[in-house]
């Protein structure tokens, strides 16, 4: 064991001894590998950036929560919306029901949403969502208070006009003043700011969370009305709670809706891992074409290589004839031109990473990426790899060549 | 020397070292091969966007108050005054340059009955005149189309597209039949050729109905839009700007306000890509581009291991009177050519391979001539860039000195 390791210590030490010796043919080799390199990790990083987003975006969904809702959400294909017209509409009831009935479910809440403006004295915000929710929603959902509190059941019950701002309406009206215990209209009606939530971010620059305001859903009733689009959001415990609950969750709001057994259901549990599977199939043929791509620049520098190294065993073949002759079997001859070509590559690799680094840091002012130290792993691996598979058959050709022949070279 | 000689002596030393040699021509057929699939795919993605937006004809006008294609959250169109019947009158009256006026009015979608058949209620009906199918670019394969008189008569005349045929008259001859919407009759007097389908959504899915029959029947007050036809494409943006200044004087725009309807044509509609295939063509040009890069590296790396093997030689040439030019060009010539062979063998892979997409999206072929142009000027210069340094190396080398080389 210790020889071996010594063997390859010696490998290093005599490859790095090479690659010094021939300066600009080394660092010709050694920047094909970086650019593959660079490539292939940014373009991993920014794979690794949109994917983070997406999943701190639907963690924002919630967790380990379903929707029932008159409406299935549709991905592609053709939407049957005339098979789902007719159904009924939620019920806020509904919520309480289920909440009553299931064993499974944590908590549930009901909730209704639209479009308006929130004004606090000469400042207005535009389109700003506003939903309705009940008291059990802080429960329900991913939201976090960052100051003051969330409304209580009794404030919901009393449809009291009190509000909890997102970050984004609170900074447009407040700026940097205190908005918990001030006053805001909302379709025409004064509001008490009770709460302030935690700031949520964005998904992709595109679709902001935090341009939202919560009041109770009375209140929005009293206001808006609530004839359409309520949902019921069923938070579980865990991931098994939920593939075990959502089926109890179907028979109680088919017991609800009082449905014969032989009719199909007029409602849909809508969980969040459809957006997911879909996510994944729309954005898996992109970034299997991207990774393809970049992967041509690695395996250009792979090739760059794998000729040097040839032309490296060429010029050493008598080296290579003497070590033979007294009695380097082929193994260690494999080994010693293996280890100058993953040296070779393994340079390219910490160069491109650090290069990398930079990159990530330049997109990242744009979009996202995302530079985790599994990458960093990866792309040692894969300059590892690289530097194996393009140096094995030079440094085959070296191990196996006559030491007879090769000593006649010259 | 001459070229050919030149030529010769380089496929020579190419083939003396084969293993050599079809490594880096591998390297170059990669790098051109990421280069081209990349910017013929995203030809035919340009391609398939420009076919499915073709959805007018190239002379044709659009003037609605909501875009076609929306992009954003911008809201502002919503509180538009509509575009009415009167306006399409009016315009149609005060207008010199535009040729066929249509306007256009679209129901929510409904369900088509025929005796005891009927259709999803998902068909889109919508009114127009004479001049409607040939403005959105359709055309009567059945039938006949609206005369003028249908028109001023409000006849219950339907024209129906490719899919409801299939879904209500399999086989039969739908001229003649009368079929039913919202307890309406209407005589099929028409079906128009298939256009497929764009972005999932088919276009043979409609009914066509005399605008006046629906607003008789619908009642007149509907956001509308209208299509007008340019005398001829070149004069295109002039029946733009009349169309502009005349509706404006018909919806009593103010001159400090921007118009309260968008104008719309074929080129403008296919612009709305342009962005989205600009990205995705930069991606591919730099992503294959620096692909060749490394290629290029490899090239020249080789050709520096080539002149130091090639000294002797080198020196010899020299001292028996080849001067500094001669080397440069044989040196440059090798890289080129090396540049070149891998350069074609990569486009033809490169075009094959984004060709690819054709077969899936259902396209036409794409021959990306651009693209092969710039790449064989292109490998020419990259085999330049990367061989000049080598070559200069070889050509400097002094003769003494190389004679002596072991």
């Amino acid at each position: 064991m210790l020889i071996r390791i010594r063997s390859i210590y010696e490998g290093v030490r005599l490859s790095l001894y090479a690659i010094w010796s021939n300066k600009l043919r080394s660092a010709l080799t050694t920047s094909g590998i970086v650019i593959g390199i660079v490539m292939v990790t940014t373009m991993v990083t920014v794979i690794d950036g949109i994917n983070r987003s997406f999943e701190s975006s639907m963690e924002m969904l919630g967790q380990d929560v379903v929707f029932v809702q008159k409406w299935p959400w549709g991905f592609g294909g053709e939407y049957r919306w005339w098979d789902y017209v007719n159904r009924r509409e939620m019920d806020v009831t509904y919520a309480s029901e289920i909440s009553a009935r299931s064993t499974w479910a944590s908590a549930v809440s009901a909730e209704a949403s639209r479009r308006g403006s929130v004004t606090y004295r000469d400042e207005t915000a535009e389109e700003v969502q506003i939903d309705g929710v009940t008291a059990s929603y802080i429960r329900t959902s991913a939201i976090e208070i960052s100051d003051g509190r969330f409304f209580t059941e009794e404030e919901d019950h009393a449809a009291r006009n009190v509000v909890i701002l997102g970050h984004d309406v609170a900074d447009a009206l407040f700026n940097w003043r205190d908005p918990v215990g001030q006053r805001v209209r909302i379709g025409g009606r004064r509001f008490e700011v009770i709460g302030v939530l935690e700031r949520q971010g964005n998904f992709l620059g595109m679709q902001s969370f935090d341009n939202m305001a919560i009041i109770p859903i009375n209140t929005f009733r009293y206001i808006y009305g609530l004839h359409r689009g309520i949902s019921i959001r069923v938070q579980f415990d865990n991931d098994q709670a939920l593939r075990e609950g959502q089926y109890e969750i179907e028979g109680i709001m088919r017991q609800i809706r009082r449905l014969d057994p032989a009719e199909d259901n007029d409602f849909a549990i809508n969980r969040l891992d459809m957006f997911e599977q879909q996510y994944r199939a729309m954005t898996g043929a992109i970034y299997g074409v991207g990774i393809f791509l970049t992967a041509l620049s690695l395996f250009v520098g792979g090739i760059g290589v794998m000729n040097i190294m040839y032309v490296s065993v060429k010029e050493r073949t008598r080296e290579i004839g003497i070590r033979k002759a007294v009695g380097a079997r082929y193994r260690e001859v494999l080994q010693q031109f293996l280890v100058e070509s993953v040296v070779i590559c393994f340079i390219g690799g910490i160069l491109g990473i650090m290069l990398s680094g930079v990159a990530v840091y330049a997109i990242n002012q744009y979009f996202v990426a995302h530079l985790g130290i599994n990458t960093i792993l990866l792309a040692f691996v894969i300059t590892t790899i690289t530097g194996l598979v393009f140096g094995f058959l030079p440094a085959h050709k070296a191990a196996k060549s006559d030491p007879i022949e090769s000593l006649r070279y010259s | 020397m001459n070229l050919w000689q030149i030529i010769k002596m380089a496929f020579g030393a190419l083939g003396s070292n084969k293993t050599r040699a079809s490594l880096t021509l591998l390297a170059i057929v990669v790098g051109v091969f990421a280069v081209i699939s990349a910017s013929t795919a995203v030809r035919v993605i340009d391609n398939y966007f420009q076919n499915t937006m073709t959805l007018m004809g190239s002379d044709v006008i659009n003037i609605t108050t909501r875009p076609t294609v929306m992009t954003g959250h911008d809201q502002s169109h919503a509180r538009r005054q509509p575009i009415t019947f009167r306006h399409y009158e009016q315009l149609r009256e005060m207008s010199e340059l535009a040729r066929a006026i249509s306007p256009e009015v679209n129901l929510s979608s409904k369900r088509i009955y025929q005796g005891n058949s009927n259709t999803e209620p998902n068909v889109t009906v919508w009114g127009g005149n004479e001049h409607s199918l040939a403005n959105n670019a359709y055309d009567i394969e059945e039938g006949r189309n609206f005369t003028r008189d249908d028109i001023e008569h409000a006849r219950p005349y339907a024209i129906i597209g490719a899919d409801i045929r299939s879904d209500l008259f399999s086989g039969s001859d739908p001229a003649g039949k009368r079929i039913r919407i919202d307890g309406q009759h209407y005589t099929v007097i028409g079906v128009v050729e298939s256009k497929g389908s764009a972005f999932g959504q088919s276009l043979d899915n409609f009914v066509l109905l005399p605008y006046s029959r629906l607003a008789s029947v619908y009642g007149r007050d509907h956001n509308i839009n209208l299509q007008i036809r340019a005398p001829s494409v070149t004069l295109i943006n002039e029946t733009v700007d009349e169309a502009t200044g005349l509706l404006r004087v018909i919806r009593q725009v103010p001159p400090d306000r921007g118009n309260d309807f968008e104008i719309e044509t074929n080129e403008s509609l296919r612009g709305i890509f342009d962005d989205f295939t600009g990205i995705l063509y930069l991606f591919g040009f730099v992503v294959g581009g620096i692909a060749l890069l490394g290629a290029g590296i490899g090239v020249m790396n080789i050709m520096l291991v080539s002149v130091t093997e090639r000294t002797r030689e080198i020196g010899i040439r020299k001292a028996v009177g080849a001067n500094r030019k001669n080397i440069t060009i044989q040196f440059m010539t090798e890289a080129i050519i090396v540049c070149q062979l891998g350069g074609l063998i990569g486009m033809f892979l490169g075009i094959a391979a984004g060709n690819i997409l054709v077969v899936i999206m259902g396209t036409t072929f794409v021959l990306p001539v651009l693209s092969i142009v710039a790449g064989i000027a292109g490998m020419t210069l990259i085999g330049m860039i990367f061989g000049v340094y080598p070559a200069w190396k070889a050509a400097r080398l002094d003769p003494i000195e190389s004679l002596r080389f072991e």
